[in-house]
């Protein structure tokens, strides 16, 4: 492989690029939905080949190609080295890029590794769970269980001197549940992910795949439409990721501030919410889904923390970001394949828990409602605004848990929205997502403790 | 490359069939793609993709495969094959598979898909557009600070459709798409918003206005508030519409998710679900518009199929596997966004036929309401319940739009929103895929914070 990048490197140096560099990639994957036992769409895939960027003076351009002979690597790194070189003639602000060099292999270590176990396998089960799903009521009429795997062999090299292979397995299930009775059909999902192989997750999270979706299907077959007003919200923690990774995440990562029209433009080292809030993304962690050693770009990861006891402390870098913005790269670069230039992401996004019980805190708020899950969302960095639809709820009176709430959606301004937060709680979970920014998906956890947030408006119908 | 790919998918049949597949479907695609970025007004990226690749499906008597490869190498196509026919093995047999498409029909001429100057369009040529766009902005903010984000995409693409059943399709199709973001203004002062125009055809790309109506549209969300909550009038312009519609009433069309009881519209084929001043059609046969195609992505031929007439829903949205196990013809709206995706059902170009009502003469007739004229929300699909954050949007008093809104949003379920829509406009516009013009609802209960 050495010799592959080695000659996309010095074809696009030569052609006049300032620095180059590239990706090849080998994945396999299987995508499995089964339903009530019944497999649907069985997929098995491969993505192979190569994606080169070039740089010169403040441009890049980028291009792919699955021909990766000597010849197509040549050939592809030229043009794209000449297509940089035509962007360059617009560009205005001029830098290079600066960074550390690796070099390092990552192996891929399971006992039962996703590449080598056949979808017989995989398919059993995930029919087994879709099985025991069906079995949890009789009300269950759809007991979907979808199943992802991904096995990489990447290697990442340029000419800085990086040549990093990594191997990575990754596996998602996402349960859904579909319960009925005489007066409603309600759904509810749940997603979880890792790194590493087949049974390498906990039986009580393997428990919790089956029980938890059709658990809350069920509790929403009671449930009211939320009325639309202002209301204090306990967010849990499912939630409570996805409004940090959707309202404070992408504000922090390098490409929304090279942009120049980020709200958290010109506010690092100050507060942005108070004293006992800390967020932090860490791809270092091990075993979840969005871990990782070295980024797309060959970079050695490091955990970051976003905000530090109130006060915004640290941005996810790509080469480009830090070398732009004259700060260290940070090992947050992804791309979805080889097939996409890699851009500052999130991996694993949390906020540390506080000291709060949550029994206490639902007792405290009198008034309000308890958002749990999230349907989707979404962010706009330049205007500060997010929303994001939570999937059920209970309402407060009196302090107590009272009616069964569905599809409360809540919205706000990011730079309000941390100040908002009174209560942190003593608990934490963690589960999985998928991300989209510029057309790139990528697999990322969020997670937290349950908070609560005062006087915000939250839609329903 | 054309006559290749129809040469490469009949070669992954006869392979298919010769490792004991009853029935394969080759989906082959060559895709030329020419992108420009821009960030703070310049150029950030520019890119040049070749992609090619092939999706197969396998039955194995009522077993299903499916594999796909990122190559149009014939050893490879070989390799994805044997995935296919592996995961046909390990698979459950499917009582409701009947059979890949067959058709006796021929594929209807579909003129405008093909531009010759897209097909050859180059990164210096792009480029040049990007930059009259941001000219364009500039001008409409002046002196302020206007940092402008934005891309041009050109894509030129040719499918094939290969299946056992007799199924050989070949399409050539050209897109483009240019958007452009303006952020204008500094700190509480900043105002922003986009543009963007999507064709088949280079020549209907007018940078100068996209980059302008983008910072035009940024200026007039200047000094945003929020309103009174309660319930009011509710107009939404095609921009709304996009997702409102384009996915919110689509998605529950899905032949598909109605057999499983997962949209609002379950057995409702022939009732009146809304005003009698409704109309709207799938078109998958629309000259040079950008969801048209001679065949849907399992090659079946492309069709002009009402949804909504005076108020009565009149079909739902089949593929070759929903329409055999209902017992009713395909509507030919199997999608697929690549060779790397499964077909799954969706709308080719959703159109909604225009009223009389001008956009001005709808707000006028407004006492008190809103305006809104960006969301991205989509509704829950099997209650229809819709709560959607107002992007952008407008307070409406006395006939007239007042300031912009900030943390609003607006609740209503589908089924409301379709039945109370009682005027629709006259200000049609074309984008990606929905052919909308404005149309006004009784009253949605609008919350604001």
């Amino acid at each position: 492989m050495e010799d592959i990048t080695n000659l996309a490197i010095e074809t696009g140096l030569n052609a006049g690029a300032s620095f180059v560099d590239i990706r090849l990639e080998y994945t396999r994957k299987t995508n499995l939905d089964v339903v009530n036992e019944v497999t649907r769409n069985t997929i098995l895939a491969t993505e192979k080949g190569a994606g080169i960027r070039a740089f010169v003076d403040g441009s890049w351009a980028f291009g792919y190609t699955s021909d990766v002979t000597k010849q197509g690597i040549q050939k592809a790194a030229e043009s794209i080295a000449k297509m940089a070189i035509t962007a360059s003639k617009w560009a205005e602000e001029r830098y290079e890029i600066e960074a550390p060099s690796f070099q390092d292999r990552i192996e891929y270590k399971a006992k039962t590794p996703i590449d080598e176990t056949p979808v017989d396998y995989k398919i059993e089960q995930a029919k087994q769970l879709s099985k025991d799903m069906s079995q949890m009521d009789t009300r269950v009429k759809s007991a979907r269980i979808i199943y992802r795997d991904v096995y990489t062999e990447l290697y990442v090299a340029n000419s800085l001197g990086t040549m990093v292979k990594e191997e990575t397995g990754q596996i998602v299930f996402i349960p859904m549940c579909t319960v009925k009775d005489e007066k409603s059909t309600q759904q509810a999902h749940l997603a979880l992910g890792l790194t590493g192989g087949l049974g390498d997750m906990s039986d009580d999270l393997m428990l919790m795949l089956v029980e938890e979706p059709s658990r809350v299907a069920l509790s929403l077959l009671d449930s009211k439409a939320v009325k639309g007003g202002v209301y204090d919200v306990i967010a849990d923690p499912a939630l409570n990721g996805a409004m940090i990774h959707e309202a404070f995440g992408h504000a922090c990562e390098g490409d929304s501030l090279t942009g120049g029209s980020s709200v958290l433009q010109e506010k690092m080292g100050t507060s942005v919410g108070p004293e006992h809030i800390n967020l932090f993304d860490d791809p270092t962690m091990k075993g979840h889904v969005a871990s990782f050693v070295y980024d797309w770009e060959g970079t050695r990861t490091k955990r970051k923390q976003l905000v530090k006891d109130g006060v915004l402390s640290e941005f996810m870098h790509s080469l480009d970001t830090a070398s732009r913005l004259e700060m260290k790269a940070n090992g947050a670069a992804r791309a979805m394949t080889f097939m996409y230039p890699p851009i500052p992401r999130m991996s694993n996004t949390f906020m540390e828990p506080g000291d709060w019980n949550l029994e206490e805190l639902i007792e405290d708020t009198k008034e309000g409602i308890i958002m749990c899950n999230v349907n989707y969302g979404y962010t706009d960095s330049t205007k500060g605004s997010f929303m994001f639809k939570s999937v059920h709820g209970q309402l407060i009176e009196n302090g107590e848990r009272t009616d069964i709430v569905r599809d409360a959606s809540i919205a706000g301004q990011i730079l309000d929205i941390l100040p908002k937060i009174d209560a942190i709680c003593n608990d934490f979970f963690y589960d999985a997502g998928s991300c989209g920014t510029q057309g790139q998906m990528a697999w990322v956890m969020s997670g937290g403790p349950h908070i609560r947030l005062r006087q915000v408006p939250v839609g329903g119908v | 490359m054309k006559q290749e790919l129809i040469e490469l998918g009949t070669h992954v049949i006869n392979h298919a069939e010769k490792l004991g597949a009853t029935q394969v479907e080759a989906y082959l695609e060559s895709t030329r793609t020419i992108e420009v970025k821009i960030e703070k007004g310049l150029i950030r990226l520019a890119a040049e993709k070749l992609d090619a690749g092939c999706g197969v499906r396998v039955a194995l008597g009522n077993q299903l495969g499916v594999s796909y490869v990122t190559s149009a190498l014939e050893k490879d196509l070989d390799q994805s094959v044997q995935d296919a026919i592996s995961a046909a093995r390990a698979s459950v047999a499917d009582p409701d598979f009947k059979s890949f498409v067959s058709t006796q029909s021929s594929y209807p001429t579909v003129k405008g898909l093909f531009d010759k100057e897209l097909d050859q369009i180059d990164c210096e040529q792009a480029v040049e557009m990007m930059t009259r766009a941001v000219q364009a902005s500039k001008d409409v903010s002046g002196k302020e600070r206007n940092l402008i984000e934005g891309g041009f995409t050109a894509e030129s693409k040719t499918r094939v459709v290969v299946n056992s059943q007799g199924i050989s399709g070949l399409s050539s199709e050209t897109k483009s798409e240019l958007e452009v973001y303006s952020a204008i203004g500094t700190g509480d002062d900043q105002c922003s918003s986009w543009d963007d125009l999507n064709s088949r055809n280079l020549a209907a790309i007018n940078p100068e206005t996209i980059g302008a109506k983008s910072a035009r549209n940024a200026l007039a969300l200047r000094g945003a508030q929020s309103m009174d909550s309660g319930d009011m009038p509710l107009i939404l312009t095609p921009r709304a519409l996009w997702a409102v519609l384009g996915t919110g009433f689509v998605n529950a069309l899905n032949a598909r998710q109605i057999q499983d009881g997962k949209s609002y519209l379950v057995d409702s084929l022939g009732s009146q679900i809304a005003g009698s001043e409704l109309e709207i059609f799938d078109n998958g046969i629309l000259p040079g518009a950008l969801g048209s195609r001679p065949f849907d992505a399992e090659g079946y031929p492309s069709q002009r199929t009402s949804l909504i007439d005076s108020g009565i829903l009149q079909n739902y949205l089949h593929d070759s596997y929903s329409s055999a196990k209902d017992g009713v013809s395909s509507t030919g709206s199997a999608k697929r966004s690549s060779y790397r995706a499964t077909p799954t059902i969706g709308a080719s170009n959703l159109v909604v036929t225009p009223g009389t009502s001008t956009l001005d003469e709808m707000i006028s007739e407004v006492n008190q309401g809103v305006l809104c004229t960006f969301t991205f929300d989509r509704p829950n699909f099997v209650t229809g319940e819709l709560s959607a954050m107002i992007m952008e949007g407008f307070l409406i008093l006395k006939g007239e739009v007042q300031h912009a809104l900030k943390n609003t949003l607006f609740g209503i379920t589908m089924q409301d929103l379709l039945k109370k829509t009682i005027q629709v406009g006259s200000d049609v516009e074309n984008r990606a895929q929905v052919i909308t013009p404005s149309i006004s609802v009784e009253s949605a209960k609008i919350t604001s914070g």
